[in-house]
């Protein structure tokens, strides 16, 4: 769990290049200026693409969390660790 | 790259997402507001870079009685392309357009007549097309061409649009951010010049030297005809102004034998502007082929069927493109044909020439090295210099030397070609003729009138492959004679070093033109020159005092 976390941050850091990321664990969408609706999601295409998964539009608009990300991605089986 | 864009499309693009990093830093792109393109086309600066990518059916979706009304679809399309027209008026940047008509229909309306979709999206291409002869600069691109390589169902997605209005999957978003980078890449840089050549299992199948001419895999069926389009799509680039160049480990009589003998071959020995043929490494050999030619590593492209070849030249020489190609040789006609590094967007009279050109170039450099004096072996080969005026046909060769020439460049002014339209004044290009040919348009020359006494020689360059012949000191005779016909005083040069343009280092000092370390210097006369110079070096020459040497090689 804790290895996608980390993973979860580091798509988190691609996508807002410029931003310091707040160390906290269960990060969500608004903890930061540049993470509005927008950038999440920009940030979720990012964790699409990297887990070559597809969130359903219900899932897009609901998840705000990484807890909620990590448990769809489980939910999923995503084909990477 | 790097100059400011703005990009606005008829509905959302993501702005932001890490597709759109390829375009370069993210400080220099500007999206315009959802759908606003408009406000986009009549706010974009003169030195924007304007992208606009449009989805047809946003027309229908945002005004859906339009879809019934084929008047009003009519008078959309109009208003969309005056808008773009005087957009295309007002700029001197590019302006790149991708269009995209695509939209799920069932199959039985595609064939049973033409939808209004349809006619809106021929309605704009043809439009476009009338504005792109119009104006230069401009690059209309059929994005879904481009998307249908990965599958039109890849590149949308619909979920995408209910939530943020955009069209494109991540897939989709990637083709266009990719393809328009591929043509940005081209505005801003020149083609590669040379495709490097391996002979055998790359031009032909199977090693020469083993199974002798006519056992080699060339011709009309299977694989054989694989080779033969390979060596067409080469054949086709080298008319478009790519040169090509052999590199084989080989016996070169094996290999000349097959350019002559062999009935499939298509490349012919006269193709060929330089060869190495031998057993040493290919490294070495690309290097002299590149001194040989005079043209600049960064340049060539290398094509060699074996890895180990091409991992070593990659090694040795990063500079030079070693393109990696399919171990399936069926694939490699369409790799080379579609690949951007040689393509261009215009090709010119020079293009078809270049080949001949280089061989001259060769027999030139041959013939002077044997010469024991410069001066008479000069004047036995008739050179004969002209000046030429820019006009409707020139206009674009002025542009294209603008953009090539790196070594023999004082200032490396790039001009694109709606740049170069206004250069008419005071400007003109250099035709060089002797006995081994035509040589084409080969020098560019533009000066700037300072005040009355003053001029500023804005622009001076010369292609590298007539170098040996003096032409750079008939080209300053002649700026120094006009200049004195004019009744000015003084010609002001600069140079601006780089990395590219050492070979014109001292051209200046050469021919008698003075460093000028301060520019209060009492010569100045008090003229400002912060108008005109860059930080490069300022010459300046007496139009009266300066004798050019070299000059009388010309008849």
């Amino acid at each position: 769990m804790n290895k996608i976390n980390n993973k979860l941050k580091e798509i988190l850091k691609k996508t807002f290049p410029k931003v310091k990321i707040p160390l906290k664990k269960n990060l969500k969408a608004g903890d930061f200026e540049q993470w509005d609706s927008l950038g999440h999601l920009n940030f979720l295409l990012a964790v699409e693409k990297f887990y070559k998964i597809k969130f359903t539009m219900e899932e897009m608009i609901k998840i705000k969390t990484f807890d909620e990300i990590l448990k769809i991605l489980k939910k999923k089986g995503s084909k990477k660790k | 790259m790097n100059s400011n864009k703005i990009i606005c499309g008829t509905s959302f693009l993501l702005p932001k997402n890490e597709a759109w990093n390829i375009l370069g830093p993210s400080n220099k792109i500007t999206f315009s507001e959802y759908g606003d393109w408009r406000g986009a086309l009549t706010k974009c600066k003169k030195n924007q870079m304007l992208v606009f990518v449009i989805f047809v059916t946003d027309f229908l979706y945002n005004s859906p009685q339009i879809n019934k009304n084929s008047k009003k679809n009519f008078d959309l399309v109009k208003i969309l392309l005056r808008n773009i027209e005087q957009h295309l008026k007002k700029t001197s940047s590019p302006t790149i357009i991708t269009i995209s008509s695509w939209k799920h229909e069932s199959i039985i309306r595609q064939v049973s007549s033409k939808n209004n979709l349809e006619a809106m999206s021929n309605n704009i291409f043809s439009g476009l097309e009338k504005l792109r002869s119009l104006y230069s600069n401009f690059y209309i691109l059929d994005l879904d061409k481009q998307l249908s390589l990965q599958g039109i169902k890849n590149a949308f997605d619909n979920r995408n649009w209910y939530l943020a209005h955009c069209r494109l999957s991540t897939v989709g978003l990637n083709i266009l951010t990719k393809s328009l980078s591929a043509i940005i890449n081209r505005i801003t840089k020149p083609s590669k010049k040379v495709l490097v050549l391996d002979c055998d299992n790359t031009i032909w199948g199977g090693v020469v030297g083993e199974d002798g001419v006519s056992n080699i895999i060339l011709g009309q069926d299977g694989l054989g005809s694989a080779f033969v389009d390979f060596q067409h799509a080469a054949n086709k680039i080298k008319q478009e102004g790519t040169l090509l160049a052999l590199c084989s480990k080989n016996n070169e009589k094996d290999v000349w034998e097959v350019f002559k003998k062999h009935q499939s071959m298509v490349l012919k020995r006269n193709d060929i502007a330089a060869y190495k043929i031998n057993w040493e490494e290919k490294y070495q050999n690309l290097k002299e082929l590149s001194s040989e030619l005079n043209l600049d590593l960064s340049s060539f492209v290398f094509w060699d069927d074996n890895p180990i070849e091409r991992d070593k030249v990659k090694k040795m020489l990063p500079q030079v493109l070693t393109v990696e190609p399919s171990n399936n040789v069926i694939e490699w006609p369409d790799m080379l044909s579609g690949m951007d590094c040689f393509a261009k967007f215009n090709i010119t009279k020079e293009d078809a020439k270049k080949t001949k050109q280089y061989q001259m170039r060769a027999k030139f450099t041959k013939d002077i090295k044997s010469d024991i004096d410069e001066i008479s072996f000069l004047k036995s080969i008739k050179l004969k210099a002209k000046a030429v005026s820019m006009n409707e046909s020139t206009i674009k060769r002025a542009s294209q030397i603008s953009m090539k020439t790196n070594q023999f460049n004082l200032r490396s002014i790039r001009y694109t070609e709606k740049e170069a339209l206004n250069l008419k004044k005071n400007t003109f290009l250099v035709n060089l003729k002797d006995i081994y040919g035509d040589h084409g348009l080969v020098g560019l020359v533009c000066t700037k009138k300072i005040d009355s006494k003053f001029i500023f020689l804005e622009n001076f360059l010369m292609s590298c492959r007539v170098l040996g012949r003096h032409l750079e000191s008939w080209m300053l005779n002649k700026i120094l004679q006009d200049a004195k016909r004019s009744k000015f005083e003084f010609v002001i040069a600069e140079y601006i070093p780089n990395e590219k343009n050492g070979i014109a280092k001292n051209c200046l000092e050469d021919h008698g033109f003075k460093l000028i370390k301060n520019t209060k210097n009492k010569k100045l006369n008090k003229i400002s020159l912060k108008k005109y110079v860059k930080n490069g070096k300022i010459y300046i020459a007496s139009v009266k005092d300066t004798k050019i040497p070299f000059v009388k090689v010309y008849e």
